[in-house]
């Protein structure tokens, strides 16, 4: 059975391709015009028709880099739709500021990627009781005013709707009556979750990307099914894990850097910094006990974004990117100072100021990155990945003083490593907004295959934690919760506990590529030897 | 400074900021929870501030003082491991009494190695009107319980003996020790982190190392204050003119010594019988706050710059009042503050800064009985505009200079108060016009859902608003009004005390940001 692992990239898709007996192939296919075009050329150059893959597992950057692109302007905008009074919620945010002592006041909104901003009568109150009734005729009338601006998704936040989403319905309903072929993203769908910003945020980023980065590789999927694969189509989401039908596209977003980065991972030697050099940008994530650590939100792409994914940091430094106000890109210099095949007019001696150069800002984001979760990255190790990632090593442990750096397996494409790696993650998730004491077995049961957690607060709309709960030991769950919070937190819970949701959840390796894939097989740049170890390379300085 | 020297003092940043998010996942209470309205911080084992969280400034530059007035009364050869210390008053340290800092020495192989220190706004400490912030205090002793700097706690935890005298001095006991364990949790966390840290670096190490960071931080100050345009500069600002009070005012004079920077608020006004005077910890923040603004990235912001301050403050006036003058209502001084000494910082900056802020929030607390017979109360902070310029439009509805408290999300408020939003909306043409005009405030209206419901409004800039830059305008100034639910209308000044009946409507409208620019 052949499967592949399709990381598409800015300006290269790295596809890699094994069987039961392990890697049959691999390919860094350049970006040309039409992405279906180019993974079917990657495909046919490892020799393997579309029809004989029984599995593609897929990530892309994309969504990422059109979120990097949105800062500047210039791409499709969406509608958005809210309760009537609360229209600026998007605008007005939760009123902070992202720099504390910058004099100049910034703000983190998604107010770049919406053209028009409607409200609409319908409300509900916290209880989900309706207040007033969706108004068919004035939602016909907005969807007409998004289609005389030229609109073609909308997002649909109301007050409440995670609590009761008929409204949303409704609204979804009368807009695809009066504009069939909207996209349409409904929030009690998308992110179900109180707080009316921050679920906003997550809708209209959905609805976005429907319209930005999602059509390219629908097309390759389509492209893809037309030239015979019938196989299994799975996504690699933020946290580095596999999903076959995502409801939202906002735990995708981060996707292919978790890939990278869980097989970065499998290099470390305990504490460690990963970084993964792509074409556009660059992607920090810190390595404990073997995996990227995780986080809940926070910003990415300059946006707050909410949602389980692995903590990473994504900077505007990649190879296809100029350096330090030069016309030359960090691949220019890269060529330039011999490290990289390719043609390159930038002169010797201004490529080794821009390697300098960029060096050492990957070390100040690296330090920054660390020290924020209180690492000491002179103490820590350091891998890298990407096209870039090898090649940079040696200049970004000199500006840290390490002697040494990590390199996993196949570096240059490591993102379709890790999808090669990851496990398939089913989740059944039940809402069930029940204080802890009143959880029954009856909720617990029959939820699907696979270990049950369940997600708990100390009083409701408190940040909550997961338990692991045994469905035979149901009384054990407020002291397995006690236990999980002192160790989280190191006091007891301030509250008698209330359970928001219940997760049946299976990660299944079956197809998987093995972990251990032997030892490493990069050659060592000048002034450093490489020793083999068990999860790659271990670049060496000579004489260090 | 040394590369191992930048990355301890961003871990000790980081650090500061863990014990901050720590604060945020586990306190109960939405004015901390939601609004954020709380700061963490870590000192030396001598007292000296070390790292700051990225919390409201507000509250970060009232830290120093209490640690101070914890080592004046207990030594630090006397403190013992497990120690817990809480403080809230506001004449030896302090804020205003809502406000109760938890100080926590931290030990590693038997040595004291620094405090990690925390304030939060509880939802209640006593007084004569519940949210401890009564409008029309005449004295502190009105103002809810006072805490001196006192040892409240063994092995990490409160005693009993303190939890009892805050239950019964407390209409919401439960709320307010909970998040009084927020604060020890966050105190835990510095803990764990410097134990970490100190396993890198050895005590020794670690204890010499934080020392070089403050002397640089000293020598980026003076560095900082030397690279300024002029050395001296005046600003004059002030609340809203009150009948009843007269007109308070702020005055400052910025001076560049060899030392560092002296702020005389000499000619400020001189303290009122009403609790919108400030402490000492205000004019601290303020300055702590303007002084941050001319560090460069990277320059350690720690205890350092405080040497390089000193702040002379004529005696029982607004900026530094005396016993028993109330002060439960000082964030709209501090803010006055604030704008004063960032308009003297202006004319001495040579960077081109943006217009005013619009220098004030409404603080609004809303109590009294649920549809089940439980007292509610909770806090929310309203901001208004920023500044416009120097390159683009002010932000709209954001906090800005000492402040950074988030907002409360309608749905937050719905669920836990018998309040219905009817908007929260940008108060659309209230940022000073300009070539980049102000940002706008913030319209927001409340309907009350039963009767009986008891708030308190404190805001400011109703009727003085700061100047535009460059040729810019004035913003609008703030309004608040009750519409009740029979058409009557009551306008409110800038510290109010209203109950609501079901229909009433409360509405808010901040100040926008001035105008930057000819337009």
């Amino acid at each position: 059975m052949t499967r592949l692992g399709v990381d598409v990239g800015a300006r290269f898709i790295d596809m890699l391709a094994w069987g039961d007996g392990g890697v049959i192939g691999h390919a860094k296919e350049p970006v040309g015009g039409d992405l279906s075009e180019d993974v079917v050329a990657g495909l046919r150059g490892l020799g393997i028709a579309p029809g004989a893959l029984a599995e593609i597992r897929i990530a892309s950057t994309g969504f990422l880099n059109c979120l990097h692109d949105a800062q500047g302007g210039g791409l499709p905008q969406i509608g958005l739709i809210a309760s009537a009074g609360f229209e600026d919620v998007a605008v007005l945010g939760r009123q902070d500021r992202l720099s504390l002592y910058d004099p100049v006041t910034r703000v983190a909104t998604p107010e770049h990627l919406i053209d028009c901003v409607e409200g609409v009568s319908a409300r509900m109150d916290a209880g989900g009781g309706e207040i007033s009734p969706v108004d068919q005729g004035q939602v016909a009338r907005i969807a007409e005013g998004f289609a005389a601006r030229g609109i073609t998704a909308v997002a649909v936040c109301l007050l409440h709707a995670h609590v009761d989403g008929r409204h949303e319905r409704a609204v979804a309903e009368a807009l695809s009556a009066a504009a069939p072929g909207l996209t349409v993203s409904l929030s009690h769908r998308i992110d179900p979750e109180p707080r009316e910003f921050e679920r906003t945020v997550s809708t209209v980023l959905d609805a976005w990307l429907r319209i930005t980065a999602l059509p390219a590789l629908d097309a390759l999927r389509a492209r893809l099914r037309g030239a015979g694969f019938a196989g299994r189509w799975v996504w690699g989401d933020g946290r580095g894990v596999l999903t076959a039908a995502p409801t939202s596209l906002v735990p995708l977003i981060a996707g292919g850097p978790a890939a990278s980065l869980r097989a970065a991972a499998l290099a470390a030697e305990g504490d460690a910094v990963a970084l993964d050099i792509g074409s556009r940008t660059t992607d920090i994530a810190l390595v404990r006990g073997g995996a990227p650590a995780l986080t809940e939100g926070g910003v990415l792409a300059g946006l707050p974004i909410r949602g389980g994914r692995v903590d990473l940091e994504s900077l505007a430094i990649g190879g296809a990117q100029t350096v330090a106000g030069s016309r030359h890109t960090l691949d220019d210099a890269l060529i330039a100072a011999g490290l990289m095949p390719g043609q390159s007019d930038c002169p010797t001696s201004e490529a080794a100021q821009l390697l300098g150069v960029a060096s050492q800002a990957l070390a100040e984001a690296i330090t920054r990155h660390a020290t924020r979760r209180n690492t000491d990255p002179t103490r820590a190790g350091l891998v890298l990945t990407g096209g870039a990632g090898a090649l940079m090593g040696p200049g970004i442990a000199e500006a840290l003083g390490l002697d040494h750096v990590l390199l996993p397996h196949l570096p240059a494409i490591a993102g379709a490593v890790g999808l090669a790696q990851a496990p398939r993650r089913s989740e059944t998730i039940t809402r069930i907004d029940a204080a802890l004491d009143n959880v029954t077995a009856d909720m617990l049961t029959a939820k699907g295959e696979g270990t049950v957690h369940a997600r708990i607060a100390p009083r409701p709309r408190m940040p909550e934690l997961e338990v692991a709960v045994d469905p035979e030991r149901l009384d054990g769950l407020a002291v397995a919760y006690h236990a999980a919070y002192r160790a989280r937190y190191a006091i007891a819970p301030q509250g008698p506990g209330h359970v928001t949701q219940l997760c049946t959840r299976a990660d299944d390796l079956t197809g998987a590529l093995a972990r251990d894939m032997g030892e490493g097989e990069v050659a060592a740049p000048k002034g450093w030897r490489a020793v083999a170890i068990p999860g790659g390379t271990r670049l060496e300085r000579v004489g260090g | 400074m040394t590369q191992a020297g930048r990355i301890l003092q961003m871990r000790l940043d980081g650090l500061a900021e863990a014990m901050q998010r720590m604060l945020l996942d586990t306190a109960v209470s939405p004015v901390a929870r939601e609004a954020a309205d709380c700061a963490s911080a870590l000192f030396t084992a001598g007292g000296e501030l070390l790292a700051m969280s990225e919390a409201i400034p507000l509250l970060l530059g009232a830290l120093p003082g209490q640690v101070q007035a914890l080592f004046a009364r207990y030594p630090a050869e006397g403190m013992c491991e497990g120690d817990l210390f809480l403080a809230n008053d506001p004449y030896s340290g302090g804020t205003h009494l809502p406000d109760i800092a938890v100080m926590l020495p931290v030990f590693a192989q038997g040595r004291l190695i620094g405090v990690a220190a925390s304030l939060l706004h509880h939802q209640d400490i006593g007084g004569t009107r519940p949210g401890s912030v009564p409008p029309d205090a005449t004295e502190i002793a009105q103002e809810g319980l006072r805490l001196p700097v006192m040892r409240a706690g063994a092995d990490h935890r409160l005693s009993e003996e303190m939890r009892g005298l805050i239950a019964a001095n407390s209409r919401v006991p439960q709320t307010v020790l909970a998040d009084l364990d927020a604060q020890i949790a966050a105190s835990l966390t510095a803990v764990r982190g410097l134990r970490r840290i100190v396993g890198d670096l050895g005590v020794d190490g670690f204890l010499h190392a934080a020392g070089e960071l403050l002397d640089r931080g000293e020598a980026e100050t003076l560095a900082a204050l030397a690279r300024l345009a002029r050395a001296e500069a005046r600003a004059t600002d002030g609340l809203d003119p009150d009948a009843a009070l007269g007109t308070s005012s702020v005055s400052v004079r910025l001076t560049v010594t060899p030392k560092g920077l002296s702020a005389d608020f000499t000619g400020s006004s001189p303290q009122v019988p009403a609790p919108i005077n400030c402490v000492a910890s205000g004019p601290l923040s303020a300055l702590l706050y303007a002084m941050l603004t001319l560090l460069p990235e990277g320059a350690p912001r720690n205890g350092g710059l405080l040497r390089c301050l000193r702040l002379v403050l004529p005696e029982a006036s607004v900026v530094n009042a005396a016993p028993p003058a109330p002060v439960n209502a000082r964030t709209n001084m501090v803010r006055a503050i604030t704008s004063t000494v960032l308009a003297a910082l202006a004319g001495m900056d040579p960077k081109r800064r943006p217009a005013a802020n619009c220098g004030m929030a409404y603080v609004i607390a809303f109590s009294g009985q649920g549809p089940d017979g439980a007292r509610f109360l909770a806090t929310e902070i309203v901001a208004g505009g920023a500044g416009g310029g120097p390159d683009a439009p002010g932000a709209h509805g954001t906090s800005t200079d000492v402040g950074n408290a988030r907002n409360t999300p309608v749905e937050i408020i719905e669920a836990e108060l018998p309040i219905r939003m009817i908007s929260a909306e940008r108060r659309r043409g209230s940022g000073g016009a300009g070539r980049f005009p102000g940002g706008d405030g913030v319209r927001r209206v409340y309907e009350a859902l039963s009767d009986g419901i008891a708030v308190s409004v404190r805001g400011e800039r109703f009727q003085r608003v700061p100047e535009g830059s460059a040729g810019g305008r004035a913003p609008k100034p703030a309004a608040a009004q009750i519409r009740r639910a029979g058409g009557a209308v009551e306008i409110l000044g800038p510290r109010s005390a209203v109950v609501l009946d079901r229909g009433d409507r409360l509405i808010v409208e901040s100040c926008g940001g001035a105008g930057y620019g000819a337009a």
